[in-house]
């Protein structure tokens, strides 16, 4: 069973359920005062502004007990995945190194983009055939940065790129270090991501009609 | 003469903070039980070439009014100057 | 002190009570009597829009605070709009941002869920600075909110125009689900419920509501100034929803707090309110300024005594204040006391009867000495299709998370509504309109227009108008001038509605819309309208090669289109044929259903030449002949900036067929032209015009202008 927990403020939930609903992956919502981390196999922090990202955004929830449980689990090798807001959570708390900073361009920024696939050794992107896959972003605090460029290159998981897998400054939507848009630990059971895959598991409302973020969420099938 | 301005935007003392609220509730309370009141505002650093720091401050006081660096109706400012 | 009552008003509830209110009974009968929640100058027009419809839950009859249409299979659609025009104008991302968390909390309020958003935003000319900042942090505002509470903005509007310089239109509607059987009303009808008030209470917005009802006036306006905290507007909603179950009624608090609320939810009954049972934010507030204060962010239920224990259990998880404050009484009196010691004692009915005021009207409209259209096609073409009013909103959209909720199945920009995907498996769409400028000449067409145009644009994606909701802004009611054009414009709506059979449900009105020297905004009336997508959906795609058809007899009823206003061009304006909407739009859903369309536009701002720019801006060409346009005008000029309404502009690879089911209906269409490779050229009449600067403004407008304001 995977976890989808959710904090004031947490808007995605519900959408990270129906999607895993639509993968065949069990999971249930839990509020994060009632998270119990021996329960599950493996924990989804779904996007959203969790304490109305003030300060910065999941710093709050970072420093929260919930958090502290989520780190055992990444320690006992369980599923650990931060999407969007859960990403920014995931990095504030230290379970990933790095940060997320304001856009760039310092504006909120929704749309589609494309992302090439770098590692295939995750838990959400072993054995992937597909090397360029499409999904949408929507945040203002994107911008990932860390000072250990190397561990950045090795551990990074996506990068933003153009339709045809090129990465460059243009197709940077955020200022991104090396447009990374997604990275993981060593280990590769956890993992941030700012893109939404639960947003790109539905064909009705598909930029093009691509579910890649189904085919994502699928994999965690195999651990839940 | 170079000077360092330093332009403080924070809402005006009637006017609510939820942000600093928030802060106040979910973070600080749980570190110490008499800090009464958190605020938050902006912070922006000007570095000046001016004649005296009479000058400087008075500078930057028009633009941030001009300029919409702030917005009268919400915010209240402070402008502290220091020599480089 | 500062009422904005008129002397005969103050009289009346002299006479009503038989006695001088006291200080505070004075503020809130202001509050309660203002423009703003009571309608006193709208109130009896509006009731002329009631339509009896089999699918109206709650509409114009029920004065509840959101309208309701069934949808079927035991599901209910909830719509709302409203505007924050006099905050957004000193304060303008925290004025646009309570503007979402009002209408969010209204919708919920009827214990749906809230699953789109939309924003209709008209600014003052960018070339003063101040609009740009007042749009910047405008949209800014949306945007934070918005994207804070998890509520989709799929679509909306943004226009340009003088009349707007220092008074921003922000507009906001709301769209809600809820299953039918579930609709909590707003309104109690049984004495002893509880009165539970969740949130703090704070001196934010005093006077917000009186603030609303009067012109701008360039003071220090800060008392009206309402902080939004979307933080605790998702708390609110979420808590909501969760126990909607548990309450009798829901009422959102807005313009005028506690006394409004608490007044328009005992709806004829009474009520008691024990203030020092209200929990606050600032320490030792005057508790006349608590019953008016309008602290965003607070919700009130009436709530049985056995269920009250849960519903603050609910809030307090969120460690978010929840305490009863007071309950309804039979007594039809509503009081606020203090400690035992009654501040306000007013009988329900004279709060909620103020005087009505039908306001005197005057035509000034001159006839128009139509003048012969003596311009360049070069010179037209480049200056229209370079307006702000028709260059890409994606500067604005893409500030808005518009993918949460997994149910946005049109995004923004890509066609003339938004469409969202229901639980049901239907698929709504959205959309709204209007038009100032054709209010300004005609107020009565324009009303006619506006709701055609709604209708006509929802077809465009297979869907057929069945509800809607207007919003109704002008400027002072007392001038005789001003009055006319609200009476005429709610006549076309009016007339209109009853037309398509589409009940309005709900809506808004704000006048006094000035600025501070007195000169009144143009007419602006609103409609948002929703409906089901018949069948099929249309994504809108251009292919090369396809065929251009018009639908639809052009006319030269220049009047009140961008071409005369650009060039000030007298001209009449455009009739409204309603049966040509009517039977164009049928065409049009027919054809997505059989397949044979692949891009559909109605016609509107810009005529004819923007409909093509449209296509153009896909990276196509287009070449046409006008020559085939059907029209009472031989004038090319006029054939392609006309913006007289019943037309669409489709593209096709079977144009036989839709010139044959146009036919078949009882409307004209023709072939005038096709899609080619030429990207950036436009085509008339074997002349090439290259689009390719106004392409490039098109897509680079609000980002050169704003990004670097």
């Amino acid at each position: 069973m995977i976890a989808i927990v959710k904090f004031p403020g947490t808007t995605c939930e519900a959408d990270v359920y129906k999607a895993l609903m639509e993968a065949g992956v069990p999971t249930v919502i839990v509020k994060y005062k009632e998270f119990d981390p021996d329960k599950y196999n493996g924990v989804i922090l779904p996007g959203g502004f969790s304490f109305g990202d003030y300060l910065r955004a999941g710093s709050i929830a970072a420093s929260t007990e919930t958090i502290k449980k989520v780190k055992q689990m990444a320690e006992e090798g369980k599923i650990v995945i931060g999407i969007c807001n859960g990403f920014q959570i995931l990095v504030e708390s230290g379970l990933l190194k790095g940060a997320l900073l304001p856009n760039l361009k310092l504006r909120f920024i929704s749309k589609w983009v494309s992302l090439k696939v770098i590692r295939t050794d995750t838990v959400l992107t072993k054995g992937l055939d597909k090397k360029i896959i499409r999904m949408p972003i929507a945040h203002s605090e994107g911008r990932y940065y860390v000072d250990d460029v190397d561990y950045a290159k090795t551990n990074m998981v996506l990068q933003y790129c153009d339709e045809n897998g090129n990465v460059s400054e243009d197709t940077n939507p955020n200022g991104s270090l090396l447009n990374i848009a997604s990275i993981a630990n060593e280990e590769g059971n956890v993992i941030g991501m700012m893109p939404h895959p639960e947003r790109a598991s539905f064909k009705l409302t598909s930029v093009d009609g691509t579910v890649d973020g189904l085919i994502l969420l699928r994999r965690l099938g195999k651990w839940a | 003469m170079k000077y360092y301005v330093e332009l403080i935007i924070i809402n005006k003392d009637s006017v609510r903070d939820p942000e600093g609220e928030t802060i106040q509730r979910y973070v600080i309370e749980k570190y110490a039980n008499n800090i009464i009141e958190t605020r938050v505002g902006k912070y922006i650093q000007f570095k000046i070439e001016a004649n005296n720091e009479e000058d400087a401050k008075n500078l930057i006081e028009k633009i941030a009014r001009e300029g919409r660096l702030y917005n009268p109706i919400v915010h209240k400012i402070f402008v502290r100057v220091r020599k480089e | 002190m500062g009422l904005n009552l008129l002397p005969i008003e103050m009289d009346d509830i002299r006479k009503r009570l038989d006695r001088e209110p006291n200080e505070i009974e004075w503020r809130v009968i202001d509050a309660v009597w203002s423009e703003h929640c009571s309608y006193k100058s709208s109130k009896i027009f509006l009731k002329s829009f009631s339509i009896d419809s089999p699918n109206v839950i709650m509409g114009i009859k029920d004065w509840q605070d959101a309208g309701a249409v069934d949808i079927g299979d035991g599901w209910a659609i909830v719509i709302k709009v409203e505007s924050h025009n006099h905050p957004s104008a000193i304060d303008p991302f925290n004025g646009a941002a309570t503007g979402v968390g009002g209408i969010i909390r209204d919708i919920i309020s009827k214990g749906a869920k809230p699953i789109a958003l939309m924003d209709m935003i008209r600014v003052g000319n960018l070339k003063i600075r101040k609009n740009v900042w007042l749009l910047k942090n405008i949209i800014a505002g949306i945007a934070a909110y918005g994207n804070s509470i998890g509520v989709p903005v799929v679509g909306g509007e943004l226009s340009f125009d003088d009349t707007y310089n220092d008074n921003p239109l922000v507009d906001v509607a709301a769209i809600g689900i809820v299953r039918k059987d579930k609709i909590k009303p707003s309104i109690v009808d049984k004495a002893g419920l509880k009165l539970v008030l969740a949130g703090l209470t704070g001196i934010d917005g005093l006077g917000g509501a009186s603030f609303a009802s009067r012109k701008l006036s360039g003071e220090d306006e800060i008392g009206a100034v309402q902080i939004a905290d979307p933080f605790a507007g998702k708390i609110i909603l979420d808590v909501t929803l969760e126990i909607a179950d548990k309450v009798e009624a829901i009422k959102d608090l807005g313009g005028g707090g506690l006394a409004v609320a608490v007044t328009e939810m005992a709806n004829g009954l009474g009520a008691i309110v024990d203030i020092e049972k209200i929990p606050l934010r600032v320490k030792n507030m005057d508790p006349a300024d608590v019953i008016i204060s309008e602290t965003q962010e607070r919700m009130l239920y009436a709530v049985e005594e056995k269920n009250v224990e849960e519903v603050c259990k609910a809030f307090e998880e969120y460690e978010y204040p929840c305490s009863v404050i007071g309950e309804i009484t039979s007594e039809p009196i509503i009081k606020f006391r203090y400690f035992g010691k009654d501040l306000v004692s007013l009988p329900t009915n004279a709060l909620l009867e103020p005087p009505k005021f039908l306001w005197p009207i005057k035509n000034v409209r001159k006839n128009v000495e139509e003048k012969n259209v003596d311009l360049s096609l070069e010179s037209t073409i480049y200056t229209v299709l370079s307006h702000p009013d028709l260059v890409s909103k994606e500067w604005v959209y893409s500030q808005f998370d518009y993918e949460v909720n997994t149910s946005t199945v049109v995004k923004p920009g890509d066609a003339n509504g938004a469409v969202v995907s229901l639980p049901n498996g239907k698929l709504l769409a959205i959309k709204a309109d209007g038009n100032p400028d054709l209010c300004s000449e005609d107020a009565y067409e324009c009303g006619k227009g506006i709701v055609a145009e709604a209708y006509r644009n929802l077809a465009t994606v297979g869907a057929r108008g069945m509800v809607a909701v207007d919003h109704l802004q002008f400027g002072d009611p007392k001038k005789p001038e001003v009055y006319y054009t609200f009476v005429e414009a709610i006549r076309g709506i009016g007339e209109a509605t009853r037309f398509f059979n589409i009940p309005i449900v709900g809506g808004k009105v704000s006048f006094y819309n000035e600025n501070s020297q007195g000169k009144p905004i143009k007419p602006t009336p609103l409609i948002v309208m929703a409906g089901l997508v018949q069948g099929k959906l249309l994504k809108n795609r251009v292919e090369d090669s396809s065929y251009v058809v018009l639908l639809g007899y052009t006319r030269k009823e220049l009047g009140g289109s961008l071409l005369s206003k650009i060039f000030k061009v007298p001209s009449q304006v455009p009739k409204v044929r309603l049966q040509e909407d009517l039977l164009s739009s049928e065409v049009v859903i027919d054809a997505i259903n059989e397949e044979k369309i692949t891009f559909a536009k109605d016609i509107s701002r810009g005529g004819l030449a923007a409909s093509l720019f449209n296509i153009i801006v896909h990276g196509y060409g287009v070449e046409i002949s006008t020559k085939s346009i059907l029209s009472d005008t031989d004038n090319v000029v006029e054939n392609l900036f006309s913006e007289s309404s019943g037309r669409f502009v489709i593209l096709t690879n079977e144009p036989e067929w839709i010139v044959e089911k146009s036919r078949s209906k009882g409307i004209v269409a023709s072939i005038i032209g096709k899609v080619n490779k030429k990207t950036s050229i436009l085509t008339i009449d074997n002349t090439d015009y290259d689009l390719k600067t106004i392409v490039n403004n098109y897509f680079n407008f609000l980002e050169e202008v704003i990004g670097n304001g």
